[in-house]
């Protein structure tokens, strides 16, 4: 098993070398270079070409590699030209945020859609199976974005016009915590309004995952539960509910763990446009705002780490996998 | 089987223009679609610097245009096809089994049906509604107004016709779907199955690189090539197709290593036929289905992040109409206008789950382990 993680280790380097080769080569492709917005009247030309060497821009292209390479295998990410800071520096505020949002809509995505899809698979072809499903269809569907929007909406603003609307029930719609008063707060105070804020962003990130997890589960089910070794377990006078969740449960959970891995890259794309709507400081606020202020090291550095993101989680799924399934051989 | 069945290279030259094998087959339905081919023709004739254009304008407009026309042509030559197939068929081939498949699955017929709705919409779009998309009149008097009978999505801000720009917008979303889905599909085809066939080196270094790309959330990819170019709708076209394929290459890839130890496949390489020609001919007919299938699912995908995209205002630009666009801007006015944001995420859902119904329906009627 040691020895598995550590080829899957090994293995994932090529890739994160690789992506960072591509991003080289997509920032060697793009007119221009990160001089360009110092060219305005009153920038003398020598000053252009000073930058120009003094970031190594006249240097051959397979020695600037080089260093773009070194420089981020040490963990220099550059400096961003918007936040007058060094990248690691910014990306160290926005990075957590991000794991926070995207973490509490992995368990969301997951406890609803597994538990979803049990109903449905144990009542198939019932009222109830066929409204899930087509409940899921309509949620699935949905742009992530769009639905942040719709619950601010009905959430946030409608119900404040409802008299008897519970308080806690009605949601912020902008950042982590309030902006006024959150210091003065004690500690169950402060979690209580981060959970408060947590809320809408990530039932928009989730949901339409969940929705998805939730027909793998039912398709997953039904097929464990036509197994032979379900039918002895029910043979021998088992309940009903011990034999779905104890024996189905786990092999029918075996194929949903590698979905984690498949639809990382799916929640971290809604991350983008979830944080963009509920303006959360993460790293998808960071590269929307990166972009309209063409800091263009930090866009690099931002989508690089989007992309190592990926890569450990389908690390981390593959091991999952194959921690769990016996059956499977990682020699 | 019909005793008129045309054979030999005259009828495959035939088979290229829209209705004239069901003519030569002595079929009158074949006039009115040789008219409807040679009117789209001749329309893209008369227009061909502007098709040209099409490519370094970059005019959203142009796009639409020219992916109208090509569909329609293409429309035309395939209900042809389909037809004179038909003719010849005796109800034993794949499509035709899955077709039967398919009729079966009433949900999946309520999919395509609402598709081919929206998508007539979309072509009907200037007799369906008075308004225009972009007119800005008394604001004053006109804006803000919640949905009525004459205005039944309400307007916006500029007291624009919200239905109005909803329909236009669907022109310019579902065009930059389909090209971007066409791109994504034939590069994903083709990578797939010449990564499968060849196997060896040739499959490691373009399924690593399959990897790499795969390894970015399809958006931040999108995103930071954008910001990285100078911004044209051609430029979100051509991304948005090259970001999605290696999803395709992938399922394309996984198909022809089983499909090519396949006798049939070994029949070819004893006839002492080319690669090419085994790749084109023999190898991608046989993994169409499950390709068809990615492209239906793909463009339900690629609309939901072009409306993302031009949400993030790096996409389609205002005042041009598209969905997303439409989003961003009801987003400013939602308190007190909240239908021009509602109805066209709506247009989107609806769209989509159109989408994903006749995807799913035409998954489980090509898909041969499902079948009985």
């Amino acid at each position: 098993m040691t020895a598995y993680v550590a080829r899957r280790l090994l293995g994932a380097i090529p890739l994160v070398l690789g992506i960072l080769t591509l991003i080289f080569i997509l920032m060697q492709m793009a007119p221009g270079d990160p001089t360009a917005m110092y060219i305005r009247p009153g920038v003398p030309p020598e000053v252009v070409q000073q930058l120009k060497t003094n970031w190594g821009l006249d240097q051959p292209l397979h020695v600037q590699y080089w260093r773009w390479m070194k420089s981020f295998a040490s963990g220099d990410m550059g400096y961003s030209l918007s936040h007058h800071r060094p990248i690691t520096a910014v990306l160290a505020d926005r990075i957590p945020n991000t794991l926070i949002l995207s973490g509490v809509s992995l368990v969301l995505i997951f406890a609803i859609g597994i538990a979803v899809g049990i109903v449905q698979a144990v009542r198939q072809y019932s009222l109830l199976d066929n409204a899930l499903t087509f409940a899921a269809l309509f949620i699935y569907s949905m742009p992530s974005f769009w639905l942040a929007l719709m619950l601010i909406l009905v959430f946030a603003y409608q119900v404040s016009f409802i008299s008897w609307w519970p308080d806690w029930l009605t949601f912020p719609v902008s950042g982590m915590t309030d902006s006024v008063g959150y210091e003065s707060l004690g500690f169950w105070g402060k979690l209580g309004d981060r959970v408060h804020h947590l809320v809408l962003p990530s039932i928009a990130l989730g949901v339409s995952s969940a929705a998805a997890v939730a027909r793998y589960m039912r398709s997953s089910m039904l097929e464990v539960i036509r197994q032979d070794y379900i039918r002895t377990a029910r043979a021998k006078g088992l309940p009903e509910r011990t034999v779905i969740l104890k024996h189905a449960l786990k092999n029918a959970l075996l194929p949903i763990i590698t979905l984690f891995g498949l639809y990382l890259p799916f929640l971290l794309s809604g991350a983008v446009l979830v944080e963009y709507v509920f303006a959360w400081p993460g790293m998808g606020r960071t590269i929307v705002d990166a972009i309209s202020h063409r800091d263009y090291p930090l866009v690099m550095a931002v989508s690089f780490l989007f992309a190592v993101m990926v890569v450990i989680g389908n690390l981390i799924a593959d091991v999952l996998y194959a921690a769990i399934d016996p059956r499977i051989r990682y020699d | 089987m019909t005793d008129a069945k045309p054979s030999g290279r005259g009828s495959r030259l035939a088979a290229l223009v829209p209705g004239l094998p069901l003519i030569l087959g002595g079929r009158a339905g074949g006039y009115p679609l040789l008219a409807f081919g040679l009117m789209l023709v001749l329309v893209l004739a008369a227009g061909f610097d502007r098709v040209l254009a099409t490519f370094s304008a970059g005019r959203i407009d142009y796009w639409v245009a020219l992916v109208t026309l090509v569909s329609g042509l293409a429309a035309a030559w395939g209900i042809t096809l389909a037809l004179a197939r038909r003719e010849a068929d005796d109800g034993t081939s794949q499509w035709a089994i899955a077709w039967r498949e398919f009729k079966k699955n009433r949900l999946a017929v309520a999919g395509l049906v609402l598709l081919a709705i929206i998508c007539l919409a979309t072509l009907l779009t200037p007799f369906l509604t008075q308004h225009d998309p972009g007119a800005i009149g008394d604001i004053m008097a006109t804006r803000h107004q919640p949905p009525s009978l004459a205005h039944p999505m309400g307007t916006d801000r500029y007291g624009r016709d919200v239905l109005t720009r909803v329909l236009y917008g669907s022109r310019v979303s579902l065009s930059i779907g389909f090209i971007a889905v066409t791109i994504s599909i034939t590069l994903g085809t083709t990578v797939g199955a010449v990564a499968g066939y060849f196997g060896g080196i040739i499959d490691s270094a373009l399924m690593r690189f399959v990897d790499m790309l795969i390894s970015f959330p399809r958006l931040v990819l999108l995103i930071t090539v954008i910001a990285l170019f100078d911004m044209s709708i051609t430029l979100v076209i051509v991304i948005l197709g090259l970001t999605l394929w290696p999803s395709t290459a992938r399922i394309v890839r996984a198909e022809v290593l089983s499909l090519r130890e396949r006798e049939f496949i070994e029949a070819a390489h004893a006839l002492g036929l080319g690669a090419p020609r085994i790749i084109f001919r023999h190898i991608i007919p046989n993994v169409m289905g499950p390709v068809i299938v990615a492209a239906t699912l793909g463009l339900g995908n690629i609309i939901l992040i072009e409306a993302g995209l031009s949400f993030l205002g790096l996409g389609v630009q205002p005042p041009t109409a598209s969905w997303g666009v439409i989003i961003q801007q009801g987003r400013d006015v939602m308190l007190s206008a909240p239908w021009v944001t509602t109805f066209a995420g709506m247009a989107i859902v609806v769209t989509v789950i159109a989408l994903n119904l006749v995807g799913d329906g035409l998954r489980d009627a090509l898909d041969p382990r499902l079948s009985r």
